[in-house]
């Protein structure tokens, strides 16, 4: 069997009950609890600056041509500040998949975002991803992706595509452990944090892990140690993913994140669990979250009793 | 409705074996303390009467509740409490009395009907069922009638024990009691499916002959028989929330105010045992989705009573996936078809059976998409409506003797008094 009839037989069920159905994106979300919101709202805001302030100065720098850039509102004052700074032009644009967002931007020189704006409009999108500065792999995956089965979110197909064949992981398909390529994480793009340009082709792309490790050392350059230090752990947390009936939902130990993805009735679930959990993540009696450190009610003696009588009476 | 005040979190003293906070309890996270200056601020803030929730509120000591209730008084002239009723004693009917508080007591019947509802053993279990009915007993003789939640299960509805809870209802009736909610199972775990639940039918015939009591008691009314009644008729501005689009993200019906003064939702979404904060903004993508997915897929497509149901309560969601319909659709729907028929026997034109059913879904679904959730009578004062569809739904109201003015071609005033209530 090839990659691609891989690919396909593990999505073909979700493709199959997959119905158009127009709708407005949306993208909501509740933490865990008031500590972990008091914690992580912030850090996770500072690493979003981070995200804009590297990707800024790896344009300036030749990294790639251009970077896209989602913003909410309140972000754009802040992102055209650091384009100023960082003496880069920037337009607003579109792109597909990324529509939790207020906006996006295209950030480069003039020149290059004359050539960005051009391929866009003539849908020329060999052109784009290498304005972008997309791998290859991950650039035809897209293309294959996009032209096979018109997917407007590419977690389920590039969470597939990291699955490898002939091996366990091919029989359970819901699980994955997270190891070694943790950089490239997608599944936190829902939250707006990425550290690659576009959705890798797998979880363990050493082309996309490069382009990552890459931007963390500008990163680290540029003085954002603690960002750095936050996010490549955050990236390490257990999640939990599911989509159904056109709504996907991201659970992390801190969060839960729910958004809008393809419609299919048909629901998938995947669970990655990972080797770092924080401190202000929550107890809970399901994965992601951690088990509490003591006796669980239905272990006690008077909830046992119960069981004894119930089970006797019926 | 009110926020739902919860100073001791899920503590409580007693440990139902179906409770939905079991979750919570189970995770470890459990509340307890709390700070009646931040609770109070928060329940300022969100300017909504209050219930004293828990857990098992009466947990609180009695100067606490005195200086809640005191407040309470002050701010909304009224209070109220959700207790199990085995902790009230005459300096709680005292305080009732004096702060003006509405009782709400959960039992599931009397005697072995109450089994489920377990207090650490057999004996202390009987003992607390029976604690619990003289304290009803002494609440309607200080003319307090507390409104009583029944759960239906396989100790207190199955089909040997429906009898005896059906007399058990009769007594309740003769003290005066005036309000009864029905609740059905939510059954989270294989164990609680194993051990409590009712079959669908089993389910059926026990509202069934609930619906049929209703119409033989003098006083106590279950909420549920006039709530769908009242759907089928589109008159459902005073339905409660699990007819009502609930989105399990902000839980509009319920805003919980713990013991540290946080808002949550409510604990019947809660599947995780993790309380989680509110969302900043309401959805309804639930409801969106149960729309267009098919039945087959657990969702509502095509249901004539999609419109009045809205695919019920996310916390009782097949598989506790709250993006499904409820997993007791089938009771539901075999009650919407009871009552339904009821209707038109009494000459009327239910929703359900009426054109204007699928105009009001497609109006229902376009504000969804907007973000909004306006009732059904709001519905037929849409600012979109063809001439056509004014006509239908002149027709509609019309043929239920709805009482509506129009101003300019448009329905401006809908009457929503109905004999149910």
């Amino acid at each position: 069997m090839d990659r691609s009839t891989f690919l396909h037989n593990h999505l073909s069920m979700y493709l199959e009950n997959r119905e158009i159905v127009e709708r407005p994106s949306f993208r909501r979300y509740s933490w865990v609890s008031s500590p972990a919101q008091q914690v992580w709202q912030e850090r996770l805001n500072r690493i979003r600056f981070a995200l804009f302030h590297m990707e800024v100065h790896a344009v300036s720098r030749g990294m790639m041509p251009v970077a896209l850039l989602s913003f909410n509102g309140e972000e754009l004052s802040r992102l055209s500040s650091l384009c100023l700074q960082n003496q880069v032009a920037f337009v607003l644009a579109h792109e597909r998949g990324r529509q939790h967002f207020d906006g996006c931007a295209a950030v480069g020189s003039f020149r290059n975002l004359q050539n960005y704006e051009t391929a866009v409009r003539n849908a020329d999108i060999h052109s784009v991803a290498d304005l972008l500065g997309y791998p290859d792999c991950c650039y035809q995956f897209i293309k294959h992706v996009t032209e096979c089965y018109a997917l407007d979110d590419l977690t389920l197909p590039s969470y597939y595509n990291s699955l490898q064949m002939d091996t366990p992981d091919a029989l359970n398909p819901e699980k994955y452990l997270l190891t070694s390529h943790s950089e490239i994480n997608f599944f936190w793009r829902a939250l707006g944090l990425s550290l690659t340009p576009m959705f890798p082709c797998s979880l363990n792309c050493c082309s996309a892990q490069a382009y990552a490790i890459k931007l963390l050392e500008i990163g680290r350059e540029i003085g954002y140690h603690a960002e750095i230090a936050w996010l490549t752990e955050a990236l390490r947390w257990s999640l939990s993913w599911t989509a159904l009936h056109g709504t996907a939902e991201l659970k992390l130990p801190i969060i839960k994140v729910i958004y809008s993805t393809d419609f299919s009735t048909e629901k998938v679930q995947i669970e990655l669990p990972g080797s770092s959990f924080p401190d202000e993540g929550a107890y809970g009696i399901n994965f992601p979250f951690k088990q509490a450190p003591r006796k669980a009610l239905s272990e006690t003696k008077a909830v046992q009793n119960a069981i004894v009588h119930l089970s006797q009476s019926t | 409705m009110p926020t739902e005040l919860r100073p001791l979190g899920v503590t409580c003293n007693i440990q139902c074996h179906y409770c939905y906070q079991n979750a919570q309890r189970e995770a470890g996270n459990m509340g307890g303390n709390y700070d009646i200056s931040k609770m109070l601020q928060t329940v300022d803030q969100v300017g909504m009467e209050f219930t004293l929730f828990g857990g098992e509120p009466l947990l609180l000591p009695l100067e606490d509740l005195e200086r809640i209730w005191a407040w309470g008084k002050e701010r909304f002239g009224k209070n109220s409490v959700q207790t199990n009723g085995t902790l009230i004693t005459k300096e709680h009917i005292d305080l009732f009395k004096k702060y003006n508080v509405t009782v709400g007591i959960s039992i599931d019947g009397d005697g072995e009907l109450n089994d489920v509802r377990w207090c650490g053993n057999l004996e202390k279990t009987r003992t607390a069922t029976s604690k619990t009915m003289s304290n009803i007993e002494l609440l309607c003789e200080s003319g307090i009638y507390p409104g009583i939640i029944v759960t239906l299960h396989r100790f207190n509805a199955s089909k040997s024990r429906l009898p005896r809870l059906l007399l058990w209802l009769e007594c309740l009736d003769e003290l005066e009691l005036k309000s009864c909610r029905v609740h059905l199972l939510e059954v989270e775990t294989p164990m609680q499916r194993q051990l409590l639940a009712l079959t669908a039918d089993e389910n059926i015939q026990s509202l069934l002959e609930l619906y049929r009591l209703e119409r033989e008691l003098h006083h106590l009314k279950f909420d549920i028989f006039q709530e769908m009644r009242a759907l089928l008729l589109g008159l459902d501005n005073k339905t409660t929330c699990i007819w009502n689009a609930c989105d399990p993200m902000t839980t509009r019906a319920v805003q919980g105010v713990e013991g540290d003064g946080t808002m949550s939702n409510c604990g019947r979404v809660n599947k995780d045992g993790v309380d989680f904060s509110k969302a900043s903004e309401q959805g309804y993508e639930r409801y969106i989705g149960l729309y267009y997915a098919s039945q087959e897929k657990n969702g509502c497509n095509g249901c004539r009573f999609f419109l009045m149901c809205k695919g019920q309560c996310p916390g009782t969601a097949i598989d506790n996936d709250w993006r499904n319909r409820s997993e007791q659709c089938s009771i539901w729907m075999r009650l919407f078809e009871e009552i339904e028929s009821d209707l038109i026997t009494q000459g009327y034109n239910p929703l359900s059976q009426h054109a204007v059913r699928a105009i009001l879904e497609r109006y229902l679904v376009q504000e969804w998409t907007k973000g909004a959730n306006p009732n059904l009578l709001r519905l037929f004062l849409h600012s979109s409506a063809t001439s056509y569809e004014r006509e239908v739904m002149h027709a509609y109201l019309v043929e239920n003797n709805i009482s509506h003015k129009w101003s300019q071609g448009k329905l401006a005033h809908l009457d929503h008094h109905w004999e149910g209530e």
